[in-house]
C-alpha cells in the first residue's frame, strides 16, 4: 500500500498509525523467541588434574561446577577439545588433544550435587568423551563434583586443552540444561637433582677427640702401668668416627695381645670380668666400675659398641673382632676404649706392649 | 510541509526492530532472569567480524581505558575486546634443575621458571606435587614449615621470591605487561625472602581474579648434613595450574 500524503492533518494521522503498527510489531517480536535459546552457563567451574605431566597415565580429573538451573541432572557429557569453542567432535574425531586417552576412564567416588537417588554409570567408549548418566537422579542440583580416574594426559607439553561440559535433564544426553568450558594445561615436569659425595671421618688417639671432632686428637700410646697379681692395670684410648655410608660402618681391631719378647699375657677370648691373679688382656667400649675406667660412647651419632665389647665390667680381646658399628649413615660418634690387664704369679717379668690397629670400613 | 513517503519510515523502523531482535546491531549489555549477554562493548571499540568462504577476520580497535571489576556472582573486563572463552596458558620453562654436590658446610641453590596467563576466569592456583630429591630409600628432608637455610642440617625447600640468603638469587613474580593487568602472587609460605618450604600438594602461587601473564621464578635450596647418605639424588616436581571460570 503506497499513498501520497498531501496535507499535514492526514500526515499526522498516518504517521500515528505507522508508529502504532511498529510498536505492536516490536512487542510481538519481543514475545517470540528470535533464536534458539542456548543452555545457561555453568558457574564456578574448574577442572583439577592430579598431574600436568605429558602422557601421564591414570591421571585423575575432578570437575567442579555450579548449575544455573536447579533441575535434577540425569546425564553429563564432557568433551576434551583443543579449543574452547568451535569445531570439536570426539566421535569424528575432530579437535581432540593428541595423545589423550579417556577410554580407560572410570568414575572416582560418587558424583555429588547433580541430584539425589539412583546410581551413576559411565560410558567411556569414545576417546575424548566422558559420559555419565543416572535415570533415577531427582531432586535439586547444586554445586557439583565429578571425578574420573584412568585418563592419560595429552602428549604435547605446556599446551592448554579444554573440556566442554554439558548437563542434561534426561539420561539420553538429548535435553541440555547448562553448559560450560574449563581449561587446563600440560606442563614440563622438573627433575631436581643433587649429589652427595662419600665421606668418612675416622681418627684415633689417647685424648683430644671431642664429641664432634677429630681435630684435637693426640697420643698414640696407653700405659696400663706396673702390673701385679693384686692390681688391675687399666688405660684408655679414643676413636672418633662419622660416615655418610648408607649401609653404615664397622670398626675392627687387629693386633696381638700384650707381648714381651716371647712372653705374652693371655688375651680374653670371651667377654668376662676382670680377675686379679689371672693373666688377662681385654678391652671394651663402655663405662666400667670394676675397674673404674672408660666412658660410654657419646656424640650426635648413634653407633654402638659391638657384642662382647658393650657390657660394663666385661672385657674381651680377639684380633679381628668388630668392636663397634653403625647400621646406616651416622653423625660423629666418640668411643672410649678401656683396656685392662691382669697377671698371674707365673707371668714372666718384663715390659709388655702391643700395637693395635683399628680399621673402619664403611659400606656405601 | 513537504510530502514524505511514510512507507520508508515504516519499513525503516521495521528493519530496525528486526535488527535489534536478531542481535545484528551493537547493543548495550543486558540481562534478565532468563537472558544475559556475556560480553559486549560500548563506544567505538568492539569486534568486527568479516568472513568469506576462505577467510575470516575478527578485528577490534583499542579502548581508552581498561580494568576489571568483580563481585561474587559477576565479573567485567573493560578494555579492548577479549574472547569470552576460558583461556589458560601455563608454561613450565625448565625440565631439570641441578643443585650440584651437597656439602654440610654449604647451601646449594638453583632456579627454574614458569608462566601463567589466565583470562576470563575468577583466578587460578598453582600447586607443586612431587617428592623431594631421593637416593634409594633416603629422601632429603623437606622443609615442612617456612624457615631459613641452615647449612649442616638436611633441608630441601623452595620459594617464589627474590632472596639474599644464602646468596642473591631468585626473583619476585613479574607482572606482564604491568601490575594493572596481571595479578599473580606467590602463596603464603613461599612468599617470604630467605625462607623456604616444600610440601607436596601445596599451593605455591595464585591470582585472585582474571589475570594477564605472570612470570614466576622458583628458587630451590638444598643442604646436607654429615649423615646425609652419599649418592645421587633426584626428584620430580610437577606444577599444576587450576583456573576457575
Amino acid at each position: 500500500m503506497i499513498e501520497k500524503i498531501d496535507s499535514n492533518t492526514n500526515f499526522k494521522k498516518y504517521l500515528a498509525r505507522v508508529v502504532s503498527a511498529f510498536s505492536i510489531f516490536t512487542l510481538l517480536l519481543a514475545s517470540v523467541p528470535v533464536s534458539p535459546v542456548n543452555a545457561a552457563q555453568l558457574t564456578s567451574r574448574k577442572v583439577t588434574i592430579s598431574s600436568s605431566a605429558v602422557s601421564a597415565a591414570n591421571t585423575t580429573y575432578t570437575f567442579n561446577f555450579t548449575p544455573v538451573a536447579s533441575t535434577a541432572i540425569k546425564s553429563v557429557n564432557i568433551d576434551f577439545c583443543t579449543t574452547a569453542s568451535g569445531s570439536c567432535n570426539p566421535v569424528t574425531p575432530t579437535g581432540v588433544p593428541a595423545g589423550l586417552t579417556t577410554t580407560g576412564a572410570a568414575i572416582s567416588g560418587t558424583p555429588s550435587g547433580l541430584g539425589t537417588g539412583g546410581t551413576w554409570t559411565g560410558t567411556f567408549t569414545t576417546n575424548g568423551r566422558l559420559r555419565i548418566s543416572n535415570a533415577s537422579s531427582a531432586g535439586t542440583a547444586g554445586a557439583a563434583t565429578i571425578a574420573f580416574t584412568g585418563i592419560t594426559n595429552p602428549s604435547t607439553t605446556n599446551t592448554s586443552y579444554f573440556m566442554r561440559v554439558t548437563t542434561y535433564s534426561d539420561a539420553a544426553y538429548t535435553t541440555p540444561i547448562d553448559t560450560g568450558t574449563v581449561a587446563t594445561s600440560t606442563a614440563n615436569q622438573i627433575t631436581v637433582s643433587a649429589s652427595v659425595d662419600e665421606t668418612l671421618t675416622f681418627c684415633t688417639g689417647v685424648s683430644g677427640i671431642t664429641t664432634s671432632s677429630c681435630t684435637g686428637a693426640t697420643g698414640t700410646s696407653a700405659n696400663l702401668g706396673s702390673l701385679s697379681t693384686s692390681t688391675t692395670g687399666s688405660g684408655t684410648s679414643q676413636m672418633g668416627v662419622a660416615a655418610n655410608s648408607n649401609s653404615g660402618y664397622a670398626i675392627t681391631v687387629a693386633g696381638t695381645t700384650l707381648t714381651s719378647g716371647s712372653n705374652t699375657i693371655t688375651g680374653m677370648s670371651s667377654a668376662t670380668t676382670s680377675a686379679q691373679g689371672t693373666e688377662q688382656f681385654g678391652m671394651n667400649l663402655v663405662a666400667n666400675a670394676t675397674p673404674s675406667v672408660g666412658q660410654a660412647p657419646d656424640g650426635a651419632g648413634t653407633a654402638t659398641a659391638a657384642t662382647g665389647y658393650a657390657t660394663a665390667n666385661n672385657f674381651k680381646f680377639t684380633s679381628g673382632d668388630t668392636i663397634a658399628s653403625a647400621a646406616g649413615a651416622d653423625d660423629f660418634r666418640r668411643f672410649t676404649v678401656s683396656y685392662i690387664a691382669n697377671i698371674a704369679n707365673a707371668t714372666e717379668p718384663g715390659s709388655y706392649s702391643t700395637a693395635l690397629t683399628y680399621v673402619c670400613t664403611a659400606m656405601y | 510541509m513537504k510530502p514524505v513517503r511514510v512507507t520508508r519510515v515504516f519499513f525503516g523502523l521495521l528493519f530496525a526492530a528486526a535488527g535489534i531482535a536478531a542481535g545484528s546491531l551493537p547493543v548495550v549489555a543486558l540481562s534478565s532472569p532468563n537472558y544475559s549477554i556475556d560480553e559486549d562493548f560500548v563506544g567505538g571499540g568492539g569486534t568486527v567480524n568479516s568472513s568469506s568462504p576462505s577467510f575470516s577476520a575478527r578485528d577490534s580497535i583499542g579502548a581508552p581505558v581498561a580494568g576489571d571489576s568483580e563481585s561474587t556472582n559477576n565479573k567485567t573486563q573493560s578494555g579492548a575486546t577479549t574472547d569470552g572463552d576460558p583461556m589458560l596458558e601455563f608454561s613450565v620453562n625448565s625440565s631439570s634443575v641441578a643443585l650440584g654436590s651437597l656439602l654440610p658446610s654449604l647451601t646449594r641453590t638453583a632456579t627454574s621458571t614458569f608462566s601463567v596467563r589466565n583470562y576470563t576466569s575468577h583466578g587460578y592456583v598453582v600447586q607443586v606435587v612431587g617428592s623431594p630429591p631421593s637416593n634409594g630409600s633416603h629422601s632429603l628432608t623437606n622443609m615442612a614449615t617456612a624457615a631459613a637455610s641452615a647449612p649442616g642440617t638436611e633441608q630441601f625447600g623452595i620459594n617464589l621470591v627474590a632472596n639474599t640468603s644464602p646468596s642473591a638469587f631468585g626473583a619476585n613474580p613479574v607482572q606482564v605487561p604491568t601490575s594493572g593487568y596481571s595479578f599473580g602472587v606467590a602463596a603464603s609460605g613461599y612468599n617470604t625472602a630467605n625462607n623456604y618450604r616444600y610440601n607436596s600438594g601445596d599451593v605455591v602461587a595464585s591470582a585472585p581474579k582474571s589475570s594477564g601473564q605472570t612470570d614466576y621464578t622458583v628458587s630451590y635450596i638444598a643442604n646436607s648434613s654429615t649423615k646425609t647418605p652419599a649418592g645421587s639424588y633426584s626428584g620430580t616436581q610437577t606444577f599444576i595450574c587450576t583456573g576457575t571460570y
